[in-house]
């Protein structure tokens, strides 16, 4: 009776603290929200060793553009892009993973490419873990800027295709970076938002994806080559609270 | 107000187990160090102090509770069940395997805490009045979320980071 009393006791003490959970991220009127929502592809097998593959979420990075197509800020980058924490990369820099927000952001480091490194990484606040599911970051204007575009860049590394096999040589028009590059490209979307308008949601859409191996911040519109990587997310929508 | 009945429900479960007990000698506690060789990225080195409460349930097999402070990029407050198995007769060196299993929580405002699990086998060794040393290496699992935020000319971003914190753990304790 007693030792039943004390499992009670422990299971309803655990239930109490689980239940202390509470929202970190609150939204109140006209802040904005992007919901990334997972698609069938968001975890990808990537081999870690021994033959045993592990369950990778994708690349992300979110950043806003004005009107004209110049870099304005980025929203939220994934923590290996945003730190070059890279693991089983080789000294590989992973140029193809993310090439579109690269070049975009327009930061160029020593070795000559345009990915953070270990010592100059993103600002930390705007970086974090991969999340394994669907996930949302808020903007809250703080500003005067009321019309902009949202871009959403997503990736998978290893993610081959018969249009992007592994067996690729450097300098094939599907070169995505060698054995354990990026196998299709990155995809991009794109949702313009007007605040001054009354709508309250926009959807984004792929508009296209970036370069295979890296080499430029160009998107290419044509996706018929893209296979899974085009389920990588489910649905992306910008919502103003 | 969740706190004070967390507290309310931990005395029962104390007086539960000095009722049940009472001169039998079936009691025992534990305090450990440790750290740990993170396997996550992002990664975080972990320093753990734990207290733990034990009652014999057999010559070889123990059950228990414990919590203490674990420091990884936030403070959290582990609470946890564990059971514990002696391997062979109790001789100089000792043998045991470990398992915790229970949740953390986080006192600060902008954390949430998540699952513990720490699975560990290790020695033990007599010291003076039947107290011991114990050495355990194992797998610990934390997982905790964290509120990022950052401010610039344009937009005051936030978002909900998730963090999963697999290490291998080193603890160093005395059992009495």
């Amino acid at each position: 009776m007693k030792a039943r009393n004390l499992v009670v006791a422990g299971i309803t003490a655990l239930g109490v603290l689980t239940s202390c959970d509470k929202d970190l991220v609150t939204y109140k009127e006209d802040d904005i929200k992007v919901l990334v929502t997972k698609g069938d592809e968001w975890l990808h097998d990537f081999p870690a060793f021994l033959g045993i593959n592990k369950k990778n979420p994708p690349q992300i990075a979110i950043w806003v553009e004005d009107l004209a197509g110049n870099y304005l800020t980025t929203i939220y980058a994934s923590h290996k892009i945003a730190t070059e924490s890279w693991q089983s990369n080789g000294g590989n820099r992973r140029k193809e993973s993310l090439p579109t927000w690269c070049y975009a952001r327009g930061v160029q480091y020593p070795d000559g490419l345009y990915l953070p490194t270990k010592s100059e990484p993103l600002v930390d606040g705007i970086s974090g873990a991969t999340p394994h599911g669907s996930f949302d970051v808020k903007m809250c204007p703080v500003g005067d800027l009321k019309q902009f575009v949202v871009k959403i860049e997503l990736n998978h590394s290893t993610d081959w295709n018969d249009n992007y096999p592994k067996n690729a040589k450097e300098g094939d028009a599907n070169y995505s970076g060698g054995k354990e590059g990026s196998g299709q490209p990155a995809v991009v979307y794109s949702a313009e938002i007007d605040l001054d308008s009354n709508r309250k949601q926009y959807t984004a859409t792929i508009i296209g994806h970036s370069s295979p191996d890296g080499s430029n911040g160009n998107i290419y519109s044509d996706t018929s080559s893209l296979t899974s990587a085009l389920n990588i997310a489910k649905e992306i929508t910008i919502n103003i609270q | 107000m969740k706190r004070f009945i967390f507290i309310i429900l931990l005395c029962i479960a104390v007086s539960s187990v000095k009722a049940q007990t009472n001169g039998e000698s079936k009691i025992s506690f534990a305090t450990t160090i440790g750290t740990g060789l993170s396997m996550s990225t992002p990664s975080s080195t972990p320093f753990t102090w734990q207290v733990l409460g034990y009652y014999k349930l057999t010559d070889r097999w123990s059950a228990g509770a414990g919590t203490g402070l674990s420091f990884y990029e936030k403070t959290l407050i582990p609470v946890y069940g564990n059971i514990r198995f002696q391997i062979g007769r109790e001789r100089k060196f000792t043998p045991y395997v470990e398992s915790a299993v229970g949740y953390a929580f986080a006192p600060s405002g902008n954390t949430n805490g998540g699952f513990f699990m720490n699975q560990s086998v290790g020695i033990q060794y007599p010291l003076k009045n039947k107290m011991k040393l114990q050495l355990a290496v194992g797998y610990e699992l934390q997982e905790l979320e964290r509120l990022k935020k950052h401010t610039d000319s344009f937009f005051l971003k936030e978002f909900e980071e998730k963090l999963s914190h697999h290490s291998i753990s080193f603890k160093i304790g005395l059992k009495f």
